[in-house]
């Protein structure tokens, strides 16, 4: 999108930094999946290598997210990165564990899925901004 | 036993949300270091939850019911709007939580 410009030495560009704020938050969302599939397979802390990838995953998600999020809408990120680590978490852990997916399953948490990216979208100040200033309809 | 300990874990995930909130993207200490330590004892209890619930269930239920504390504390402590957009997701996810304990898939 951008024209050649004189200067070489341009600082990093607004729209340069958006585009790798995504990049972290895809990250942080893979990280999410690895905290939960962690947290599992840790059975309560008791298991050591699953405990160290649960510490590690959960310092690793928790640090990408709030990078991502210093660029990036916070409802439509946390929107993105919860629909990932909830659906990302269902999938590897039937993978990596005897825990199957069945149809009936798969629906209900298509629905809690769908509902938490609704609420956090609901939070968005990008969103929500828009319609703000309009007046509810007059209506009986 | 194991949800009355993923209850408990999300009571830790709606503080963490909270205090991670007051931290201001992890710019203040005291609040950082709060949600962090909030955050272990979160994980802890989930990892509890977890050992007798199947990942994808109590995940989903977990951050499911954590997503909705989060907005009704957001309503009830800073006067936010509980707009129609904020009550269908709540809705929608509660639907989701319940419809997965009475078909069995829950289990």
């Amino acid at each position: 999108m951008t024209a050649s410009s004189p200067q070489s030495e341009q600082p990093t560009t607004a729209s340069s930094q958006h585009a790798r704020a995504w990049v972290v938050l895809l990250v942080a969302g893979v990280f999410e999946i690895g905290y939960a599939v962690s947290v599992g397979g840790s059975q309560g802390f008791t298991d050591p290598s699953w405990s160290v990838a649960a510490g590690v995953f959960f310092l690793l998600t928790v640090l990408t997210l709030s990078l991502a999020l210093k660029h990036l809408d916070v409802g439509i990120g946390y929107a993105v990165w919860a629909g990932i680590g909830a659906s990302g978490a269902a999938v590897a852990s039937s993978v990596l564990f005897d825990q199957p997916l069945t149809p009936s399953r798969v629906l209900w948490l298509a629905v809690i899925i769908v509902g938490i990216v609704g609420l956090k979208l609901a939070s968005s100040p990008q969103l929500t901004a828009a319609e703000e200033p309009a007046e509810p309809a007059a209506r009986q | 036993m194991p949800w009355i300990y993923l209850a408990i874990a999300t009571v830790f995930e709606i503080a963490f949300a909270l205090s991670a909130n007051a931290s201001r993207g992890f710019t203040r200490l005291g609040y950082s270091i709060l949600t962090l330590v909030i955050g272990a004892f979160g994980t802890f209890f989930l990892s509890l939850a977890l050992i007798s619930i199947d990942v994808a269930v109590g995940y989903a239920i977990w951050t499911g019911l954590g997503s909705v504390g989060i907005v009704l504390f957001g309503v009830l402590l800073f006067d936010e709007r509980l707009d129609w957009r904020k009550l269908l997701g709540i809705g929608t996810v509660i639907v989701g939580v319940v419809g997965l304990e009475l078909s069995g898939a829950g289990v």
